[in-house]
């Protein structure tokens, strides 16, 4: 009986298919039919030949047939022992209890009899429910499966989604909330905080996380990994079983007993799902060993657990409610837990240097400084990022903060906290540094770190393979107008970028994008020098508040703190202003940085340009982008043919995506073929033609739309 | 009346009285205090002019170094064009990965990175038969440690590109030195991505971690959420879909006798259809 796991089973449609499936971790029983060694397979392998064997001998139904009578003491007495099969039925559990009570098995063993019983609860319970005549029914409806017991490989698989946790210093905005659990569970800091409400929700919301975590506390509860060293007696897990899964409570049940409260028990419950699932990922676990700590956090982890699963064994003998079976245990762990704080990865989603440039720009906006570049002159910052540019990637060289008459003692201090900022806190001392320093000081110092982020963080050229080289060039060649053959002279390729406002300057074609850059060309928002030729930033900064706003004398209504407010609001409105106008005038006095972007992938600023390798359009790299037909930029291509060389039939012009549609056309002789037709001309008497329209019609209308163009001709 | 020094004739050749001569070139002596002495002075005005720039840095330098000691830390008034480190910094060429604007395009061997389809990975999945290798990690090897695959686990064969299969069935010759497997192929290219992840950096040179890149969304290939890729934001070194080694990815599976490990968790594209399953019979 699949008490646990329902599968469909052979049929062409799957009733089933609305409800979550996700797929196991390793089952016994794979989803094409085929299965690996099932646990009583194991079980007879190691018991052949010693007065065991018979019970992991034949089928379920053999071993109710042949299975000798019991003459112990009874364990397990259901209230109809007269019937063959029950009386075959005690058999089989008190051999199997007599066999869970030896504790010398290989650990294998030990953990296949568990699973061997389990698949027994279901009957063992509906038996102890059912009256005499449904007894035989019973056994029909609940037929022990061991393929389908709770264990750690029938979790639900969702290893591959632990590479999208933030194990190091990422910042992942947007995640699953089963990716987001995860990282809750991670051996970090500050994590328990608001776990119990985020679990609630999740459970509720989400049919993914309500999945797991209910396999995950069962699976925790009754010891079913093979690192437990604790797992519950036969008893208290018929009692478990019971409750959680014969009984089939249902989702707000679950929900109300377990997942309103509990947070450090589902906390510790998700850590052991993690200390499990990881070692699936040989990679990422040996770097988790390195940078985490992580066989003292499986230790831990184990430990408390089996703890957690001897007081549970303790209380579920004494009580029957859900309540009890849990007390005491959530101030367990939480001892537990603060116990660890010692040994926890402390991520740091900022580097000094994004540090030091963002306590700069907060104390500049606090300020409201305008000119971000008062003293400092431009030509010293522009020597700074030449001067990074030859540096060695990885150290901040803040000694050379000399060469700018930086003070020394400012200096010796950044040194200092640069090189112990793994270990200690410098946030404060850091904004004090820049609080007292002169202002010139204060812009070398952020200039410099600017410089360094910039050039050997946000802004990289990569080489590209091969193949993708070749294939821009092809594409270059077509955009470009060229003949196959032809040589790529200087300008093809060649792209621009501010470093003012730290923007590309090309027409970015994207898979998601809502404009349509397809047949762009040229640079975006760039001015022209008449005189020099030299090339400028055009990007203009918007005012901030563009929404219409009624004018009214606010601060003739307000009084008090309220008006203070009110006056601080308005100077910060009007800095932002001035800093966005002087940002402009910033840009347009930057000279853009011009390079040929042809066989490198950019990265600048959170992004990676390169050329399509199919148009030769600008556009980012990005996993969505990837399919059938390789990296492209999403928007040229259907069906491997590109959209920009198909033109429409009757009026010749070339659209891009989503601007045509094809229609079947049938010329006189032969068979009907597909023609691109776009919007414009696709007119409602040639959509009502049911059949292929006739080509000689489509002629006419090419016709006769030329003539409408060139009159003369 | 003056004449030409050359003009010469015996006639006028007489001794005349000259003017009387002062000497006021020779030394005199006179106190000169150690203020007014030059710190260098000029032998000759024939020496090649130096630009004022220079000019200026080197004598700020050099004065800089003539100061007291205790004088020598200020450095106000220099720029910082003026310091020989800086000078000789900007002169040595940029980091090619740092320096988009002196990227050379033609120099570069650019990476080669062979297609793999799934059927021609899948024959790798196997132990080695006749004259095939095993795996270069021996005992190590992945296949002996896959969790659900305990008795029966076996060392895989080593890996061939398709290029040096094709050299292979044509010369008989394996390559000198011994390949890894296919499952610690991945594994390996897995671990230097994540360790790049760890790192926060993104690859440190230009690197491309995979030698070989595998298909998605092509029927009987991969799906793309089975393989690594590159994040949008960081170059990671994976450029093209490499499949992510999992270990509880394969089963066992035995074809005449020989051990194969069957990649049963990856998904064929189109696969995941849950209202549709096997017709009956089939």
């Amino acid at each position: 009986m699949a008490y646990e796991i329902p599968r469909s089973g052979y049929a062409f449609f799957n009733g089933g298919a609305r409800e979550l499936s996700p797929g196991r971790i390793c089952p016994f029983e794979f989803e094409d039919g085929l299965t690996r060694e099932l646990p009583e397979q194991a079980l007879l392998s190691y018991f052949s030949g010693s007065s065991y064997e018979w019970l992991f001998l034949g089928t379920y139904w053999d071993r109710l047939q042949t299975a000798p009578a019991w003459e112990k003491t009874l364990d397990w007495s259901p209230p109809n022992p007269t019937h063959n099969w029950v009386r075959a039925l005690i058999s089989i559990v008190h051999t199997t209890i007599e066999l869970l009570s030896v504790t010398d098995h290989p650990p294998n063993i030990s953990f296949c009899l568990y699973m061997y019983y389990d698949a027994h609860v279901p009957i063992m319970c509906a038996v102890e429910e059912a009256k005499d005549e449904h007894v035989r029914q019973m056994f029909m409806k609940y037929p022990p499966k061991t393929a389908d017991v709770l264990n750690e490989g029938n979790l639900p698989d969702i290893v591959n989604l632990q590479l999208q946790c933030s194990f190091w210093n990422e910042n992942k905005p947007k995640m699953q909330p089963i990716v987001h659990l995860m990282c809750k569970a991670l051996p970090q800091r500050c994590q328990i905080r608001n776990l119990r409400e985020i679990i609630s929700n999740y459970c509720q919301t989400d049919d993914l996380v309500h999945e797991f975590m209910r396999s995950a506390f069962l699976c925790s509860v009754l010891g079913m990994y093979k690192h437990c060293k604790v797992r519950l007696g036969w008893s208290e897990r018929k009692s478990v079983l019971r409750r959680f899964v014969f009984l089939k409570p249902n989702r707000m049940q679950i929900q109300e007993w377990l997942f309103t409260n509990y947070q450090h028990l589902l906390f510790y419950i998700i850590k052991e799902f993690l200390t499990f699932s990881m070692g699936m990922i040989p990679a990422l676990y040996d770097e988790l060993c390195q940078t985490y700590k992580w066989k003292m956090f499986e230790t831990t982890v184990h430990g408390a657990m089996d703890n957690i699963r001897t007081m549970i064994q303790s209380n579920v003998t004494r009580s029957s409610s859900i309540q009890e079976w849990l007390s005491q245990i959530e101030s367990n762990l939480m001892q537990v837990n603060k116990q660890q704080l010692g040994n926890l990865f402390r991520p740091q989603r900022q580097t000094f240097t994004q540090t030091v440039v963002s306590i700069c720009d907060r104390l500049d906006e606090v300020s409201q400084q305008v000119n971000p570049n008062m003293e400092f002159s431009r030509e010293y910052k522009n020597l700074m990022r030449h001067m990074a540019q030859r540096a060695p990637r990885g150290v901040v060289c803040i000694e050379w903060l000399k060469y700018f008459n930086v003070k020394q003692s400012a200096i010796d201090m950044l040194v200092n906290m640069y090189q112990h900022c793994k270990q200690n806190t410098y946030r404060t001392d850091l904004r004090k540094l820049l609080q007292n320093s002169s202002r010139y000081d204060f812009e070398a110092i952020r200039s410099l770190f600017s410089a360094f982020q910039q050039t050997h963080h946000d802004m990289r050229t990569f080489q590209l393979p091969e193949h993708y080289y070749t294939q821009q060039c092809v594409a270059l060649r077509r955009r470009y107008g060229l003949a196959p053959d032809a040589v790529l002279n200087e300008h093809v390729g060649q792209v621009y970028l501010c470093l003012s406002c730290n923007t590309f300057k090309g027409f970015i074609v994207r898979k998601d994008s809502k404009t349509n850059n397809l047949f762009a060309n040229g640079h975006h928002k760039i001015i022209v020098d008449d005189e020099t030729l030299k090339c400028y930033c055009g990007r203009r900064c918007e005012k901030s508040d563009t929404k219409k706003r009624k004018r009214i004398a606010v601060e003739s209504f307000l009084d008090g703190v309220e008006l203070e407010e009110a006056r601080k609001r308005a100077a910060k409105k009007d800095w932002k202003t001035q800093r966005k106008n002087m940002q402009n005038e910033l840009c347009a006095s930057t000279e853009s940085i011009k390079f040929n972007m042809t066989g490198c992938v950019f990265q600048f600023y959170g992004s990676l340009y390169l050329f399509c390798p199919s148009c030769a359009n600008p556009t980012v790299f990005n996993r969505e982008q990837y399919d059938k037909h390789g990296f492209t930029c999403g928007q040229c291509l259907k069906e491997g043919t590109l959209y920009t060389s198909v033109s429409c039939f009757i009026c010749d012009t070339y659209r891009g995506k989503d601007s045509w549609t094809t229609i079947s056309a049938q010329p006189e002789t032969g068979e009907a073929h597909s023609v691109a037709i776009c919007n414009g001309c696709n007119k409602p008497w040639l959509r009502q033609y049911e059949q292929s329209v006739p080509m000689h019609i489509l002629e006419q209308q090419k016709k006769k739309v030329r003539d409408r163009k060139n009159p003369k001709s | 009346m003056s004449s030409h020094w050359n003009d010469f004739s015996l006639k006028n050749a007489k001794r005349q009285k000259t003017g009387p001569v002062t000497f006021s070139e020779l030394p005199t002596s006179v106190v000169i205090s150690e203020e007014s002495t030059p710190d260098i002075l000029v032998a000759s005005a024939e020496k090649p002019e130096q630009s004022k720039t220079l000019m200026v840095a080197e004598t700020s330098f050099f004065n800089q170094r003539n100061k007291d000691f205790w004088h020598r830390t200020d450095l106000s008034h220099l720029r910082p064009y003026d310091f020989p480190y800086v000078r000789a910094l900007i002169q040595q060429k940029p980091c090619d990965t740092l320096s988009p604007e002196d990227i050379k395009h033609k120099d570069h061997v650019r990476v080669s990175i062979q297609v793999v389809t799934r059927a021609y990975e899948e024959q790798y999945l196997r132990e080695p038969v006749g004259k095939e290798r095993p795996c270069i990690m021996g005992d190590q090897c992945q296949g002996m440690h896959l969790p659900h695959v305990s008795e029966n686990a076996f060392v895989l064969r080593e890996f061939l590109l398709p290029t040096e299969e094709e050299e292979y069935n044509r010369t008989g010759k394996l390559p000198l030195e011994g390949r890894l497997c296919l499952m610690d192929k991945r594994s390996e290219i897995a671990r230097a991505f994540i360790n790049i992840r760890a790192d926060g950096m993104g690859v440190k040179n230009n690197v491309i971690l995979q030698d070989y890149r595998n298909i998605v969304d092509v029927e009987g290939e991969y799906c793309l959420d089975d393989c690594l890729l590159s994040s949008h934001s960081v170059f990671q070194g994976l450029l093209d879909p490499v499949v992510l080694h999992l270990r509880n990815a394969y089963r066992l599976k035995v074809v005449n006798g020989v051990r194969h490990y069957d990649q049963w968790r990856m998904k064929y594209p189109g696969q995941d259809m849950p209202f549709l399953t096997e017709a009956p019979g089939s």
